[in-house]
């Protein structure tokens, strides 16, 4: 690259960045839900993030964790708790909200990756991801928080994540609704305890997850890239599919329902459940 | 020294919803891994040489794990202080085989004994040891005989355990006391530089494991000690003669958080070097040295409320009532009970899809060392339904 191009885009990074972290977070503001007292907001980056939850700051920073913004919002007995993560990319709020979301129902228009449950209300749009917990099971409660979360909506002018291939598409994208995305293992512990042995002693690696079916024919069907050849190989031989019979480029493990392809420089493609053989022939590389 | 208000740990208790859920999440050091990995050494060999105790674990009822339910114990999100008691009480007196709830408890304390109720209250107000369970044990112990001046609450972290609710106000009269704590203004350090946590820890005891992380002052400013040793709480060495272990049902990532656990970790400083390499090894090895195997008479799991994903933090969509109480001398016992309700929780609803060989590993290898039992073929599940 010429030079003083390079120069440029570097100034420009630069300062694009500094603009970035010196912008205001996003927060409630005095009059986002009506009667209700906004409460000063906390701010904690991750320095301050990690010390304060007892080192529990570690899968934000695993996905990449730039500050959160804490409200607590009160009316009379009622009250509800609003935390605004900040992360490094809208993939790692995206990561995140994947970690925790449960069981959810619809019910917040404007984002597509959202959680409402009567416990929490949870989403990520951008690089922003929020939680709301109401503290008690009041009417009014629920409702000022469903309330704020629009109100913070509102001020979010990023789009929400994309969804990757294969995901979007059929016969992937009709169980968008389990998608994950997780980047090491703290995420993996605490969502695929199942496959954390085939990732021991990875520790960074980009896998999406989604849950095809439900009940005895609900299959996994994930993509995982790693960063070197020896991570791929290492999955591989953990995972017990090394040295697995190959059939249309699939090693496949009948006894287990596992099947896995390599991809691309250091990729991986997993089938594990009844549906194996079905999405296999319908999942293109 | 800045200090933090109460609304600032109110924001960490939710924030724990997702952070602090992965905070202690086991790396699993042992089961599973691949042959010719390389497990950190430890002094497990010097606290098995301590001779046995008429209390060592596993105590008066090896195997036998009373598992009381009641319905009607949680109304709207909250633990009914009533039924917890008399839950309590069902569960002593069917553990012990007692009439009077007060002999039930007298076969484990006496008045001369000053009793350390071990909660857990690292999930904030939303996912710790309940008051409404530590009440019932603490009015149940008084009408035992045991004075109040003799009742201990205590974890690693004081002011954890206000923020859970643990309260002079709440308890007044029962001591609240925790390692590492910092004083009326939020400091951490007396007017000489030295921590608070530093007189709280007995550098006779200690558990060595040959792995080591270092703190930073500024983020965990109440970290006691970095090295190579974890030196035991004199909570546990000095202070307290008989614990009565009081965790809370749930879950850490594919296994649980529970009796072992809680004592484990709660009773040592140094414990983040820990989690990563060596969290199965300390959860059963730890519990092997006489501070704890010889004074740890009771484990009662405050199954009211707990979480089966997301532990062992508080994730509120995955926080639900149980409706339990499990009660027991055993500790690896009551364990392996509550890790089969939390996976049966796990796989109906899809979390988990079989059991894993992981989430027992540290159960079997605290059996290993004589702390109780882990088969649960050897186990006598007494069930009770008070609904």
């Amino acid at each position: 690259m010429n030079i003083r191009i390079f120069s440029l885009v570097m100034l420009l990074a630069v300062g694009t960045s500094t603009l970035v972290s010196a912008a205001p977070p996003l927060r409630l503001k005095s009059g986002d839900v009506r009667g209700w007292t906004i409460g000063t907001p906390d701010t904690y980056a991750a320095r301050e993030l990690y010390g304060y939850i007892n080192g529990g700051a570690e899968i934000y920073l695993e996905y990449g964790f730039t500050r959160v913004v804490a409200q607590r919002c009160t009316r009379d007995k009622h009250e509800f708790q609003v935390d605004i993560y900040e992360m490094k990319s809208p993939r790692a709020a995206f990561g995140m909200f994947s970690t925790l979301r449960g069981r959810c129902a619809p019910g917040l228009p404007g984002v597509r990756w959202h959680c409402v449950a009567p416990e929490q209300i949870l989403f990520a749009k951008g690089k922003y991801l929020v939680s709301i917990v109401p503290y008690d099971r009041a009417a009014e409660t629920r409702s000022a928080a469903t309330t704020a979360a629009k109100a913070l909506l509102a001020r979010i002018r990023e789009a929400d994540y994309r969804v990757p291939a294969p995901f979007s598409a059929a016969p992937f994208s009709t169980a968008n609704k389990t998608l994950r995305f997780i980047q090491g293992p703290l995420a993996v512990q605490g969502v695929l305890g199942e496959w954390a042995p085939w990732l021991d002693r990875i520790e960074r690696f980009d896998l999406h997850h989604v849950t095809v079916g439900d009940g005895a024919r609900a299959t996994e069907a994930a993509v995982l890239s790693f960063r070197t050849k020896r991570d791929a190989e290492r999955f591989l031989s953990q995972s017990g599919m090394a040295n697995a019979a190959v059939k249309d480029g699939w090693r496949i493990d009948r006894t287990r329902g596992i099947a896995m392809r390599t991809a691309g420089a250091h990729g991986v493609h997993v089938l594990w459940g009844q549906q194996m053989d079905q999405l296999r022939g319908q999942w293109r590389k | 020294m800045r200090s933090h208000d109460a609304g600032r740990r109110r924001f960490l208790t939710s924030l724990a919803a997702g952070a602090a859920a992965t905070t202690m999440l086991p790396a699993f050091s042992r089961a599973g891994r691949p042959a010719g990995d390389d497990i950190p050494a430890t002094n497990i060999a010097d606290a098995l040489k301590f001779p046995r105790t008429a209390t060592s674990m596993p105590g008066r009822y090896p195997g036998r794990v009373v598992d009381v339910f009641d319905a009607g114990s949680v109304v709207d999100g909250a633990p009914v202080a009533a039924r917890a008691e008399a839950m309590l009480a069902r569960a002593m007196r069917e553990l012990t085989g007692e009439a009077d709830v007060r002999d039930a408890w007298r076969q484990f304390v006496s008045p001369d004994d000053m009793v350390g109720l071990k909660v857990n209250p690292v999930a904030g107000a939303l996912l710790s040891t309940s008051v409404a369970v530590t009440a019932a044990a603490v009015a149940q112990l008084e009408a035992a005989g045991i004075p109040r001046a003799n009742i201990m609450i205590w974890d690693r972290r004081e002011f954890e355990l206000h923020e859970a609710g643990f309260t002079a106000e709440r308890f007044p009269g029962i001591r609240i006391r925790g390692t590492e704590c910092k004083d009326a203004s939020g400091a951490f350090r007396d007017a000489s530089g030295a921590l608070y946590g530093e007189a709280r820890i007995d550098r006779a005891w200690s558990y060595w494991a040959d792995c080591e992380e270092s703190y930073d002052a500024e983020t965990l400013p109440y970290m006691i000690n970095e090295g190579k040793h974890s030196y035991f709480s004199r909570i546990v060495t000095e202070e307290v003669t008989k614990i009565v272990n009081i965790p809370i049902l749930k879950n850490a990532g594919p296994t649980v958080t529970l009796c072992l656990k809680n004592l484990a970790y709660g009773a040592i400083s140094n414990t983040g070097r820990l989690h990563k390499q060596l969290w199965g090894e300390t959860c059963a090895q730890v519990p092997c040295f006489p501070p704890l195997r010889d004074k740890t008479v009771l484990n009662i799991v405050d199954g009211l409320i707990g979480c089966y994903q997301g532990g062992p933090g508080a994730n509120p969509q995955f926080i639900v009532p149980y409706h339990r109480i499990l009660a027991g001398s055993d500790p690896v016992a009551v364990d392996r009970v509550g890790y089969e309700i939390v996976l049966a929780k796990r796989m109906e609803t899809g979390v988990q899809k079989a059991p894993s060989a992981r989430g027992t590993a540290f159960m079997d290898l605290a059996a290993g060392y004589g702390l109780g039992i882990a088969d649960l073929s050897r186990i006598s599940h007494v069930t009770v339904d008070l609904s």
